[in-house]
């Protein structure tokens, strides 16, 4: 029932009954006599009022019409599950959206609910796979027929903070309907379905980035949508920069709608928790703002920005972020000279630079990152991690061959996030590198590896097999931008890519080599150690929106580093348009089968219809 | 002439005088004359003599000519008293086409008939008691008498059928007795036809409905009133309803059948929408 309050209709059936009793007031009618109606009187007991009533059928039939009538407008619907498979597999989406309350109390439980009706519904003998899907994919239940363990473990699935990974759960999916094709798929969900009918009838996969030749085969998908289109607005980026020669930070927020209206949103920047400034901003359906907040005091460590006007999400109302202290890195550049990676160090904030020449390279210490250039000493430096810029050949990673007059690619890795693909650059000559068990492929050509980077123990260690001088890579435009990532991602104790850190991210975290070991506390409080063991590579527990705190115990000291994670909000919202126009073309079909109920409307209305036409009958020929 | 008994009323049952006829005995060829034949002035035919015969009633020209003695055979003519007795009670005057107006006429045929054929006719209307009556009527010139008491009947009380019939002096012997009612009296018909029967009446029972009563057509919620006894009955006209009435007139009538057959009366079931014609023949062809 969509709309229980249409069954007060059903008051009007006591008052039809009523007033046929009123109308049993009987007219005087005479006749030669009634010998003969009461010996038929005596076979049927027709005096009782009730009983006249029972043999009314005019009153029958409008009472009939009124409860279908009372049915209509409660917007009635039938399950339509039919599992004639005996497998059914349940697709949960449990992202930050499905927290949107457009749907009460919120998608997510809306889901649940219908999830574990739905279980109720089957048969003893179904067999039930529950997959989970998050940040990750998750198989929870696979094949059970255990139908209480099947909701209780719908039950135990707890809504994350973090964006779909619908890519993932599609593969998952399809992997599971190849070896099963009978499977019934239920999908809970409310984003685009992503399983749509194509126009020849087969059921294709139309998410954004997804492969076009990942099908569903089948037409045993049914995709529960949970979305009434609400508004929502939220804070997709806050990023800041500390003003050169200045006592001042500059920020910059990013202000969405995601939304099928206009809105004006009052949007407000918090300095350490104190209000800073507040500003209204107009932003049009399905696009975006940038607010750029200025003259804020340098002393601030932590920006908060918060949109105000309320929406159907509140979690990504709102982005923070922490601004480090002027901790000076030093950063010690070992080359016969090299102006380009002098130029891009000088533009890092908060970066010392130190040179050296190739001679001076004994006991190296007390840096807290090395850049050799072309030159490599027999000891590597214990105290800091390494890049290696066209090295000499050494014990640490063994030389495949050179290279001459090559196209050099980047490869996909989480340093290049958020550039554009395909970056590439060309080379006099390059060292191209055996990839050691310990690396990761940074750069490539078509002969093999050109960069690469890993942990050498406690170390971490980035190894560039050409010359910068010998390559075009300092005048493309993302020079500036790689290198400074490089760097960044090396500097203990400085999370990489600060601005961009999103609930469900792998988060790279780059922790000091002397560190003992190393915690990160959750915004709810839980404490995880995440070293040792050594080295640590990616954290993937921020699955939480809130400040994170990042642990470090040293020898005779413990470090605290806070670090905020923000909902992924750009990444579970937005859609490009032919997805969007995709979606309201299944909120159009479905918009009264959204729970995956059959409309039963239209029949209750031809039934009603026929009702009527035979009231009308019974009427007009005095049966 | 009034328009219950009009010109065409008339001509109708004059040619019915031709075709139909009632016996006293109820055989079916019998007409108004005996088959036992005896001394009248009608020859009927010839037989052998044979001892005890009356000898002056032998042919003696036959004997003359076969040298055989034949007895002459005469019909014997006999006077066949005529009793019709109408009911003339207030449910009698009810229906489309009205009852009354069916069973007058066809008490008017029959005894028009019976005058043809020099019976003795008497119609007696009764309801409960002799409202008004002419008895032992000969011939057609009588006939007039009979419609004007026909013509002047009032329905308006309660029949009573056996007291009426019982209050009236029969005539001894033989003779014929038709009763014309609904039979809504609620009476002991076999209580009636037994005392008939007892003073040697061929008994016919015109049992007159109307088609309202056959099938009535009420659709809705009622309360009946019997237009005699003012009872009232509540119904609600449902086709079970209708249905259990179809049975109960089924019963009624096949238990007056019932009776009528147990005492060698006859059981004429008639709708007051036939014609006058059809219901004598239908008298006639008992």
């Amino acid at each position: 029932m969509h709309s229980p309050w249409g069954l007060a209709a059903l008051l009007a059936v006591p008052l039809i009954i009523i007033l046929y009793l009123l109308k049993q007031k009987h007219e005087d009618y005479i006749i030669s006599s009634v010998y003969l109606w009461q010996n038929a009187l005596q076979d049927i007991e027709a005096n009782a009022p009730w009983q006249k009533l029972k043999k009314n059928i005019l009153m029958f039939l409008q009472i009939i019409a009124i409860i279908l009538l009372a049915l209509l407008l409660a917007e009635p619907a039938i399950k339509t599950y039919n599992n004639n498979s005996g497998a059914v597999m349940l697709v949960i989406d449990c992202s930050l959206s499905m927290q949107s309350t457009d749907i009460k109390p919120n998608r997510f439980e809306a889901a649940r609910k219908d999830a574990i009706n739905l279980v109720e519904s089957c048969n003893s003998d179904t067999k039930f796979t529950l997959i989970v899907s998050g940040s990750t994919p998750q198989i929870v239940l696979s094949q059970t027929n255990d139908k209480d363990r099947v909701i209780q473990e719908i039950q135990n699935i707890n809504v994350s903070d973090t964006a779909q990974d619908i890519e993932g759960t599609v593969e998952l999916v399809n992997s599971l309907l190849r070896e099963n094709s009978s499977i019934q798929v239920n999908w809970f969900g409310d984003g685009v379905n992503p399983v749509s009918l194509s126009s020849s009838g087969n059921i294709s996969n139309n998410s954004p980035g997804i492969d076009s030749n990942q099908h569903f085969s089948g037409d045993n998908i049914n995709y529960h949508l949970y979305n009434r289109n609400g508004e929502n607005y939220a804070v997709t980026l806050l990023s800041h920069r500390k003003l050169q020669n200045s006592q001042e930070i500059m920020a910059l927020s990013r202000i969405a709608n995601f939304s099928l209206k206009d809105a004006e949103l009052d949007v407000s920047l918090y300095t350490d928790g104190e209000l800073f400034d507040a500003r209204r901003v107009k932003v049009e359906a399905g696009k975006s703002e940038n607010i750029y907040w200025k003259n804020i005091p340098g002393i601030t460590s932590r920006l908060e920005c918060r949109i105000d006007t309320e929406d159907i999400l509140d979690k990504d109302n709102s982005a923070g972020l922490m601004v480090y202290s002027n901790k000076v890195r030093k950063v010690l550049l070992a080359s016969v000279g090299n102006i380009f990676l002098e130029k891009v160090l000088s533009l890092i904030p908060d970066v010392e630079l130190y040179r050296t020449g190739a001679e001076d390279m004994h006991e190296l210490k007390g840096y807290d990152l090395y850049i050799f250039d072309g030159n490599l000493p027999e000891q590597l430096p214990g105290d800091g991690h390494i890049i290696l810029f066209n090295p000499p050949q050494n014990k640490h990673f063994s030389l495949a061959g050179k290279s001459e007059y090559t196209d050099i690619r980047c490869t996909k890795h989480r340093l290049y996030n958020n550039l554009e693909e395909n970056i590439s650059f060309d080379a006099l000559k390059t060292d191209l590198y055996h990839l050691p068990q310990w690396g990761n492929a940074l750069m490539e050509n078509d002969e093999g590896i050109v960069a690469f980077e890993g942990y050498l123990d406690k170390y971490r260690l980035i190894v560039f097999g050409f010359d910068l001088h010998e390559t075009n890579l300092p005048v493309q435009p993302f020079f500036p931008v790689i290198m400074t990532r490089v760097v960044q991602e090396l500097l203990p104790g400085v999370l990489n890519d600060i601005s961009a850190v999103y609930a469900g991210d792998l988060i790279s975290l780059s922790i000091d080599p002397e560190a003992r070991e190393v915690f990160v506390i959750a915004p709810d409080g839980n404490k995880t150690q995440i070293a040792p063991p050594f080295p640590v590579d990616v954290f993937d527990g921020a699955t939480q929106i809130g400040t994170y705190i990042l642990e470090q115990k040293f020898e005779n000291e413990t470090v605290q580093q806070s670090f905020y994670v923000n909902a992924p909000s750009e990444k579970e919202f937005a859609m490009p348009e032919s997805i969007k126009s995709l979606q309201q073309d299944i909120e159009k079909v479905q918009e009264h089968k959204q729970f995956g109920f059959w409309d039963v409307r239209i029949p209750l209305l031809i039934l009603l219809l026929a009702i009527l036409m035979i009231e009308w009958w019974v009427y007009s020929n005095g049966i | 002439m009034s328009r219950l008994f009009d010109s065409r009323f008339l001509q109708t049952i004059q040619q019915l005088t031709l075709s139909a006829r009632f016996s006293i005995d109820g055989s079916t060829a019998g007409n108004r004359k005996s088959r036992s034949k005896g001394s009248s002035v009608e020859f009927s035919d010839y037989r052998e003599y044979i001892p005890g015969d009356d000898f002056r009633r032998i042919d003696w020209n036959a004997y003359g000519r076969f040298e055989k003695l034949f007895v002459k055979l005469f019909m014997e003519e006999r006077e066949a008293p005529v009793h019709i007795f109408l009911d003339v009670s207030k449910s009698m005057d009810w229906g489309e086409p009205n009852k009354s107006i069916a069973s007058r006429r066809l008490a008017a045929a029959l005894a028009y008939i019976s005058l043809a054929n020099f019976d003795r006719v008497s119609v007696v209307c009764i309801d409960d008691g002799i409202q008004n009556m002419c008895r032992n009527l000969r011939g057609k010139n009588f006939f007039h008498k009979i419609t004007d008491v026909l013509e002047n009947v009032h329905y308006t009380g309660r029949s009573s059928i056996q007291k009426s019939i019982e209050s009236f002096s029969m005539q001894m012997g033989r003779g014929i007795t038709v009763i014309i009612s609904d039979f809504f009296s609620r009476e002991n018909l076999n209580d009636i036809i037994k005392y008939l029967a007892y003073n040697k009446q061929s008994i016919y029972i015109c049992h007159i409905l109307s088609p309202q009563e056959i099938r009535p057509n009420m659709n809705e919620s009622v309360r009946l009133v019997d237009s005699e006894t003012m009872e009232t009955v509540e119904i609600t006209v449902t086709p079970s309803l209708l249905n259990s009435y179809s049975k109960a007139l089924e019963s009624f009538k096949s238990q007056m059948e019932r009776t009528c057959m147990k005492w060698g009366a006859y059981y004429l079931n008639f709708s007051s929408d036939m014609d006058v014609a059809e219901m004598v023949k239908e008298v006639a062809e008992h």
